[in-house]
């Protein structure tokens, strides 16, 4: 379990500075730090606290009936309304949060954190409460809600609010992954480069895109992965309308309180979501160790 | 590489703003920092700009390069006009972009592409200006060959020392064929070995790019060897400009002595020729009432150029060249020419002896040699009497700007 922490560096694509990598050869001689033996007790619970749930869901879970399933149509519906959700909301993420991560990256010391704590609030807040504060924006009776459905609008309880609420809460893990990139490779090498003749968008293209290219993908792979997993503000601004909003997320939670359904549809619809899970973490994986500093 | 600067420009030889070189005349305030500097580099000359900390070298730089942009002032290259600012109608202020300059700054730290080859980050600069791919890989495949680079054209800046990365971008900047080179420090970062080899290659840019070079730097050694004229910048203001042997081996300020290693003080002449020192006030009255010295060195000035009686003037000389002895109590300390009694404030090693500060005259060191330290019995509160041939004593009238 230790050898987590303690991965090889892996050198692709590093956003450090020019100084920052000679120093770091690991001496063969090096011994690991010493560890009180006590610590190994709640390191040990906390593996559990983290491991021992999925791995009950995985022994609860009804394999024979996992290929029905999945595969019926209201599965299907979800996972598929799920992808096409998650997948626009993140491509919203990217092209609003890269903008912002640049603002937030390049601003003043105040203003920066400022703005920072504004883009971090969606992921601290309870999401439930993102959703009431989206229908008090958009909802019938909102600031905006009258207004939009004067022409004819009226996004609460359509797939775009699934969208909205996705982006909502996935927003802040783009910008925090992109802006942390962005300070991490500075503005040195974008001086240089300028100096050596280079437009901006050449700069950008050629030097900030690839520096900050790790950070871009675990973000955007971070923010998929929590839209996909949103429930809370989905719920309450979105509803739970089977073909229109009902997600993954949301048909689990129907399938598990629903009556006379059995909970093996709502296990085996947790399965296909920890799926997509460790298949995003495994893509993540190579690009760690570039953003984790 | 060809034989180091050639001196395109004589010592301090006027360039005009409508020449070849590097004319940069720029006011510029950071906070309550000032910086008021004119420079002037001819193609092919190397100029060093020495300064402590702060004085604003970097500043003079980046105003140069196009990052800082001056509150007043104008600067060309090659009779191209890059800024022109200050008080008049906005139609008169003129700022070419930093990408627009041809102007190549090269600072302490190498900062090379990490996405990129040796060989990408020597060619970007000509293929962000548009030319083919291949083609911009063979002009920096030549020019890591001339800079001796070759073999590491296919590894990432990572895998390189820090020396080879300096000299890497060394041959990018110049890559970009720029028409003035700036070097912020290049060789701050780099250990002994790895800076004189930099500073090799860097002696033969003036001989093949034909451009003016700005070299900034802490270290009298590279202007020494790499730069024929070099200009002192302190406080924001250019406190010395001439030949490199002049600024360094007659400097006129207290850094610039301290840079060279030697003893400066200034005073007013009398009517022996002697440059006279009023004693400083924490002395109590008692000790050293006057500090009088003579100079005959070689370089001091000779008869007709002695500084006439009262006028303002200093005296340079080695710490070396002073000799300390158990001060005699009987004698009379006042008014000896080049010799001074003084207490013994602190005690610092040096190479082959002690270095002795002086507690009545704390801008000067007198180095002893070991052998004499251990018989003078040396201790801090000691009384020595400090005396200096007039040979080893240079003495200069002092030009007005000194005395601001």
């Amino acid at each position: 379990m230790t050898d987590l922490a303690r991965r090889e560096p892996v050198g692709r694509g590093n956003v450090a500075g020019p100084a920052g990598d000679v120093a770091r050869a690991p001496g063969p001689a090096a011994r690991r730090a010493s560890l009180p033996p006590w610590i190994l007790v709640p390191a040990g619970l906390a593996v559990a606290v983290l491991v021992l749930p999925l791995a009950a869901l995985l022994l609860r879970l009804d394999w024979a009936s996992v290929p029905a399933a999945v595969t019926s149509p209201a599965a299907l519906d979800a996972l598929g309304l799920s992808l096409v959700t998650a997948t626009i909301a993140t491509a919203v993420c990217v092209v609003l949060g890269v903008p912002l991560a640049f603002v937030v990256a390049r601003s003043s010391r105040p203003v920066a954190a400022v703005l920072r704590t504004l883009s971090t609030l969606p992921l601290v807040l309870p999401p439930l409460v993102g959703g009431i504060a989206l229908l008090a924006l958009l909802g019938r009776t909102g600031l905006f809600g009258g207004a939009l459905e004067a022409f004819g609008l009226r996004v609460p309880f359509t797939t775009t609010a699934v969208v909205i609420a996705q982006t909502f809460v996935a927003l802040p893990f783009l910008v925090i992954s992109v802006e942390g990139a962005l300070r991490t490779a500075g503005t040195g090498f974008e001086s240089v480069a300028a100096g050596l003749g280079a437009r901006r968008f050449t700069v950008f293209r050629r030097i900030t895109l690839p520096l900050i290219g790790p950070g871009l993908l675990a973000g955007t792979v971070l923010c998929f992965a929590r839209a996909l997993g949103e429930f809370g503000a989905t719920a309450l601004f979105a509803g739970n309308a089977a073909g229109t909003t009902r997600t993954m997320p949301l048909a689990i939670y129907t399938a598990f309180n629903g009556a006379g359904v059995s909970e093996d549809t709502a296990i085996a619809l947790s399965l296909m979501l920890i799926v997509v899970a460790v298949a995003v973490l495994l893509v993540m994986r190579g690009w760690r160790e570039d953003t984790a500093r | 590489m060809s034989g180091g600067a050639s001196g395109g420009g004589s010592a301090g030889g006027a360039v005009s703003a409508t020449s070849a070189g590097l004319v940069a005349d720029v006011a510029a305030s950071i906070g309550a920092f000032e910086l008021r500097a004119r420079i002037e580099v001819a193609p092919g000359e190397i100029l060093a700009v020495l300064g402590p900390n702060g004085a604003g070298k970097s500043t003079l730089l980046h105003a140069i390069a196009g990052t800082v942009l001056p509150d007043s002032g104008s600067v060309h290259v090659g009779g191209r006009e890059l800024t022109r600012r200050g008080a008049g109608p906005r139609s008169a202020q003129h700022d070419v972009a930093p990408e627009q300059r041809r102007v190549g700054l090269l600072g302490q730290q190498p900062l090379l592409f990490p996405h990129l080859s040796v060989l990408e980050n020597v060619a970007f600069a000509a293929r962000a200006r548009g030319a083919r791919t291949h083609a911009a890989r063979a002009a920096a495949r030549a020019r890591l060959e001339q800079f001796g680079l070759a073999e590491l054209a296919l590894r990432r800046p990572r895998q390189l020392s820090g020396g080879q990365q300096q000299r890497v971008a060394l041959a990018r900047t110049l890559a970009a064929e720029p028409e003035v080179l700036l070097l912020d420090e290049p060789f701050a970062a780099l250990d002994v070995q790895a800076a004189a080899e930099m500073r090799e290659l860097i002696s033969g840019v003036p001989g093949s790019a034909r451009i003016p070079v700005v070299l900034v730097t802490h270290d009298p050694l590279d202007a020494i060897v790499l730069a024929r004229r070099s200009v002192v910048l302190q406080e924001g203001r250019i406190a010395a400009d001439g030949a490199t042997s002049e600024v360094l081996g007659h400097p006129t300020t207290p850094f610039a002595a301290a840079l060279a290693g030697v003893n400066l003080v200034v005073g007013s002449v009398d009517d022996e020729g002697c440059v006279v020192v009023p004693a400083t006030p924490s002395a109590h009255g008692q000790g050293v009432p006057l500090f009088r010295l003579r100079g005959s060195a070689p370089g001091t000035g000779t008869g007709d150029t002695d500084p006439p009686v009262g006028s303002a003037a200093s005296a340079v000389f080695s710490p070396g060249a002073v000799h300390a002895a158990p001060a005699d109590h009987r004698a009379p300390a006042a008014s000896a020419v080049n010799r001074w009694t003084g207490t013994v404030a602190q005690l610092r090693p040096v190479p082959g002896g002690v270095r002795i500060g002086i507690a009545e005259l704390p801008d000067l060191v007198v180095d002893v040699p070991s052998a004499a330290a251990v018989s003078l019995d040396l201790t801090t509160g000691a009384r020595l009497d400090f005396t200096i041939p007039a040979a080893e004593v240079s003495v200069r009238a002092l030009p007005a700007s000194v005395l601001r």
